[in-house]
């Protein structure tokens, strides 16, 4: 073989490789369902999220019921309704959020400000440290959870009375791209291969338990991430020196 | 050698770069995973998308026709999955062969045997196809049946049907007429405007012209009232039938070109040019939640006498639901209004009109907690209550309350390397209670 063919056939093998790479680099849409659990498990709230690279977008919904009376009758039909009203694109470079009116090609921003600002949906903010806090993750252990393959790690204090009141574990999938609500706001596994995507909270005194449970994972179309790309340039184009306490890390010197 | 190297090299790149593009179409064309096509999912795409859409609001009588829930039927319509349920609704209607044909006493019961049945089939697009589907059988096979539609199989397991089926869109438009034998399509009719002259036969309105035959039509009406109780039970207390119009169709061997409108084809329209249709992505956000279905409740109140004594009553509903958490926000509302009835000369009836002169709605209220999580109800905006069309036979009350629900878990997350942190998760409500007196 003379060196242009062996050229040739290496820059083949680097096409090939772009090629796997490439399909490596995925965006996801997936749901994240809250539920208390004591004699019954009852849904308490559902986040819907797209993970887009180091971005997140999180959909914001209202919960609507509708009710008509008769007084004749005096019979009520009700219906109840989930509008998403607006989507939010998280970033954790400059932990900012930005509300987008709509999930399509034609959006507008409405808002932008602090991530731990945000109005609606799931917020992550830092509270006062009552005691030693000190806690480290266990091993992660297999668990499949809506049909979706999952790890979860108990999260053990050196304080024991605080792991006698409480057990806590994260759920996690094992996929370095994938973005989270708390990875958005820095909570990340030992091994970054993991991304941290639920809680599981039990109280045994209490009988009572607070799960996150991941659902309906499902990569996203192509005019999805053409949505989610427009959002994107239009957020690097937002003012937002002007928000309060941000200071851009781009600027920094 | 230095050729069939060339072509050894060459023949390896087409090799690799297909087996790159393969694997990259592989990883993104995977399709969604797909959810069972049951009745739980009918369900909640009938209340979480259709009844949004212009398609539903488009029947005239949309809030007095409904799938009966518990009675549906996992089947295939032209090899496409459906889910069938009886159709219940606030007018029964039927196309028999016109007065001529059928004796009334015939003409009621053909009516009464008839089946209504309303189909939800997925399509080849993963569309949702609304179609309602009527079984007229002809006055032989239902004395065969010995009058009874229950079981419309021969000896084969197969359909022996032997009648119409005409299938309708959910506002009622009919699609196509087809006359079945045995369970096998043997005529497909059309709506004409005129009927053509021909051979008339036996004086039943059955005319021939070529292998066309031509008969008139005419729709048959039963007018119900349909009652859903609090406990899910629905009843339909139906009036006596009768004839409401009459028109002709065309019956031929062959299905009509083009397929849908008036003439022929399935169920099933070949997909149409929407300019107005929306991406997937726009209708996913605005449908992203599999909807609760809807349940009914009911309460007591009375009953509104005319008479110059006003109606005065309260009643409390629940602006948020209880599956959220073991708690519900409720919200009160008094009503006070005069039903007035008189004789109209003109229109030779009874006119009622109401007039709502109290209707009021309080910002609403949070009942009942949680140990692990705290939840908050806070009203954003004052109430609004609106009083429409007063002194009107229409009047109607409407309130508004609107809020959040503020969720926070009470129990600091800890986790490695961070702050302790507070997990909170805040909801939109905007809720609406519509009154009517009548």
């Amino acid at each position: 073989m003379n060196k242009t063919n062996k050229l040739f056939f290496r820059f083949l093998i680097f096409l090939f490789l772009c090629g796997c790479k490439t399909s490596k680099e995925k965006f996801y849409a997936y749901t994240v369902d809250s539920y208390t659990i004591d004699t019954t498990k009852r849904l308490m709230s559902s986040s819907n999220v797209i993970s887009y690279g180091s971005y997140l977008f999180e959909f914001i919904q209202r919960v609507s019921i509708n009710n008509v009376l008769h007084g004749e009758s005096g019979s009520v039909t009700s219906s109840i309704d989930y509008d998403t009203v607006s989507v939010y694109l998280l970033e954790n470079k400059n932990k900012l959020y930005y509300s987008f009116d709509t999930f399509s090609l034609k959006n507008s921003i409405l808002k932008t400000g602090k991530l731990s600002d945000k109005e609606f949906g799931v917020r992550l903010n830092p509270s006062e440290k009552d005691t030693d806090t000190t806690v480290f993750y266990g091993p992660p252990v297999e668990v499949i959870i809506n049909k979706i393959k999952c790890f979860y790690t108990e999260v053990i204090s050196k304080n024991k009375n605080m792991n006698d009141t409480f057990e806590m574990k994260m759920t996690m999938i094992k996929n370095a791209n994938l973005n989270s609500l708390y990875k958005i706001n820095g909570a990340k596994f030992t091994d970054e291969n993991y991304c941290i995507v639920g809680l599981n909270i039990y109280l045994p005194k209490q009988r009572q338990r607070y799960i996150e449970e991941v659902d309906a994972i499902r990569p996203l179309t192509e005019k999805e991430k053409a949505i989610c790309e427009s959002m994107l340039i239009k957020s690097k184009a937002a003012v937002i020196d002007t928000i309060r306490g941000v200071a851009l890390k781009e600027k920094k010197p | 050698m230095k050729t069939l190297l060339k072509l050894f090299v060459f023949a390896s790149a087409i090799i690799l770069i297909a087996i790159s593009c393969k694997k990259m179409l592989s990883n993104e064309d995977q399709p969604a995973s797909g959810k069972t096509f049951n009745t739980a999912f009918v369900k909640n795409w009938y209340y979480g998308t259709f009844i949004k859409t212009a398609e539903w609001s488009a029947a005239a009588e949309k809030d007095k026709q409904l799938p009966d829930w518990k009675n549906g039927v996992i089947t295939t319509i032209d090899k496409l999955d459906a889910v069938v349920y009886p159709f219940i609704k606030g007018k029964h209607t039927f196309s028999l062969p016109g007065a001529n044909a059928l004796t009334d006493p015939q003409g009621k019961r053909i009516a009464a045997a008839s089946l209504s049945t309303i189909a939800f089939i997925k399509t080849a697009d993963n569309k949702i196809a609304v179609r309602e589907i009527d079984y007229i059988p002809d006055w032989q096979y239902l004395q065969r049946k010995q009058f009874d539609m229950g079981d419309m199989k021969g000896v084969n397991g197969k359909s022996d049907f032997s009648g119409m089926v005409i299938t309708k869109d959910w506002a009622g438009k009919i699609l196509s007429l087809h006359t079945q034998v045995e369970g096998k399509t043997v005529k497909y009719g059309r709506i004409v405007k005129e009927k053509k002259s021909g051979n008339t036969k036996n004086g039943d309105n059955t005319s021939s012209l070529g292998e066309c035959t031509y008969t008139t039509f005419c729709l048959w009406q039963q007018d119900c009232v349909l009652i859903i109780h609090g406990d899910g039970m629905i009843e339909n207390e139906c009036g006596a039938w009768y004839i409401v119009e009459c028109w002709e169709v065309e019956n031929c061997p062959d299905p009509p070109p083009g397929g849908g409108g008036g003439g022929g084809g399935g169920p099933i329209e070949p997909p149409a040019c929407d300019p107005n249709a929306v991406w997937p992505e726009e209708e996913q956000f605005n449908n992203y939640v599999v909807m609760q279905s809807a349940s009914e409740v009911s309460i007591n109140a009375n009953t509104s006498p005319d008479g110059q004594d006003p109606i005065t009553n309260s009643f409390v509903w629940n602006v948020a639901e209880a599956e959220y958490g073991g708690w519900t926000v409720k919200a009160n509302t008094n009503y006070s209004y005069f039903h007035d009835k008189y004789f109209d000369v003109n229109l030779n009836a009874f006119i009622h009109t109401y007039n709502l002169f109290v209707f009021a709605t309080g910002n609403g209220y949070f009942v009942g907690s949680n140990f692990t999580i705290t939840s908050t109800y806070t009203t954003t905006n004052p109430t609004v209550n609106q009083v429409i069309n007063n002194n009107t036979s229409n009047t109607q009350g409407k309130s508004h309350v609107t809020g959040t629900l503020n969720h926070v878990l009470n129990i600091q997350i800890r986790i490695p390397y961070c702050d302790p942190l507070t997990l909170s998760s805040v909801d939109q409500i905007d809720n609406s209670m519509v009154f009517n007196p009548r």
